[in-house]
């Protein structure tokens, strides 16, 4: 089984984590982590709970919205050397409706993107080993 | 020490607070960095990988592109315009071109300020701090021997610390700071004093917007208020609380590693009336701001006559 990765470009340093949220990403499943002992919910996933630390009781679930609210946004023209010829490109954080706020590209919009747009997750297939989610227009 | 950039106040913590324990009678803080060896693209892409390097590198950010994200907050928040931020980065260029250690000392314009080359938008070149080469250093040492190296030493009367979530989208707030604030309450608590007291300052202007964050977060003003004070000229030598009257990151530069370190050099200088045409009036009270990654260390410092 191929080694799964996130995004076009990373450095992996958890692979077994990204593998596993990767390998439901390509089946459109886009997945947060839950502690079993108090219910606390990460999105994007952890190994481990703040409160509770052991790997053993972090259970993957599906987002169960993936509708969100842009916080923050950006155009990056001057990027970093390793991509340099995706620029330019909008990287923007969105709360999800769960409270989550997630970083991630948002494409496909044509005028100037605006706090407190509605914003969707989508799954963005890459490769055999790679997948990402990225924001589009909610 | 390795704090990003906030390393420089972390070594001068660390220095003080072994001289307090009584482990060392004085210790030597130096802060170096070397960073013009390798092109702006490349160092954008290390420095990019302080952030958090699973969920958020892969999608291009960048501390321009952190920063800009949150100019794009405070901006949808407060009313907070470009110019406004803009003038942040006028005013340091201006003090800068007086400071002969400054990395690049010319002045910019406000409409040179506002036209630049765009880096991540809303933030252009001029809103964005050097990639420099830099080395300052500070001797550190117990109050009866300083008597030995120096007849005017500077002590430090206030250290707080204050940390925020590695990765940026965990904050609920991407208008403040919220390590800033804890580690300024704890400063002050230290010194006894209050923000009003502070006669000069030198903060962490990384990017433009970061010093108008730091003047809320430091207590100096309300939430929303910097940008019309930076515009007012309140942060000038004269004004209500003169700021990064040494050129700061933006002028001066950003050597990682020595920034902080820098800062303590320039608010000696302050305090003895050593800094000629950029010297402000009475300085009693100064106090340094130094955040590291986005906002994940902060450290403030606030210095005083011994």
């Amino acid at each position: 089984m191929v080694q799964q990765k996130f995004g076009e470009i990373s450095y992996e340093d958890y692979p077994e984590l990204t593998n596993d949220f990767v390998t439901e990403l390509k089946d459109d499943k886009i997945m947060a982590s839950v502690c079993s002992e108090c219910d606390l919910k990460y999105f994007p996933p952890r190994t481990a709970c703040e409160n509770f630390h052991s790997p053993d009781a972090m259970k993957f679930v599906e987002l169960e919205s993936r509708e969100a609210e842009m916080k923050a946004f950006t155009i990056i023209r001057f990027a970093p050397d390793s991509h340099a010829d995706k620029a330019p490109y909008v990287v923007a954080i969105g709360e999800l409706e769960d409270g989550h706020r997630v970083l991630a590209q948002l494409v496909g919009v044509t005028s100037l993107p605006k706090i407190g747009m509605k914003l969707k997750l989508k799954v963005q297939n890459v490769s055999e080993d790679r997948a990402y989610y990225k924001f589009v227009k909610g | 020490m390795e704090s990003a950039c906030a390393t420089g106040t972390a070594a001068i913590i660390t220095a003080a607070n072994m001289i307090r324990s009584g482990q060392r009678d004085t210790v030597l803080v130096v802060g170096v960095e070397k960073m013009t060896a390798v092109s702006s693209s490349v160092a954008t892409e290390l420095m990019a990988r302080a952030g958090d390097l699973r969920w958020e590198f892969p999608f291009g950010t960048s501390f321009p592109g952190y920063y800009a994200m949150m100019a794009s907050a405070h901006m949808a928040r407060y009313g907070t315009t470009k110019e406004m931020i803009s003038k942040v980065g006028v005013k340091n260029h201006y003090y800068g071109s007086k400071n002969k250690y400054a990395h690049i000392q010319k002045e910019v314009s406000m409409e040179e300020a506002l036209n630049a080359v765009k880096i991540a938008d809303p933030l252009n070149l001029y809103d964005c701090s050097l990639i420099s080469d830099g080395a300052a250093a500070v001797l550190l040492t117990k109050d009866d021997l300083a008597k030995n190296f120096t007849d005017t030493p500077i002590s430090i009367n206030g250290i707080g610390m204050g940390s925020d979530t590695m990765r940026m989208a965990d904050r609920k707030s991407l208008t403040e700071l919220v390590g800033a604030q804890k580690a300024s309450k704890e400063a002050y608590q230290m010194a006894g004093v209050e923000p009003s007291d502070v006669d000069v300052a030198e903060v962490h202007d990384c990017f433009t917007i970061a010093e108008l964050m730091a003047m809320e977060d430091l207590g100096f003003y309300k939430p929303g208020e910097a940008g019309p004070a930076v515009l007012d000229e309140q942060t000038y030598i004269g004004g209500k609380i003169p700021i990064n009257v040494d050129g700061g990151l933006k002028s001066k530069g950003h050597p990682l590693g020595a920034t902080g370190v820098s800062q303590a050099v320039e608010l000696r200088k302050q305090l003895l009336g050593e800094a000629g045409e950029r010297q402000v009036d009475g300085v009693d009270v100064a106090l340094s701001h130094n955040v590291g990654q986005t906002g994940q260390f902060v450290n403030v410092l606030i210095y005083g006559r011994a």
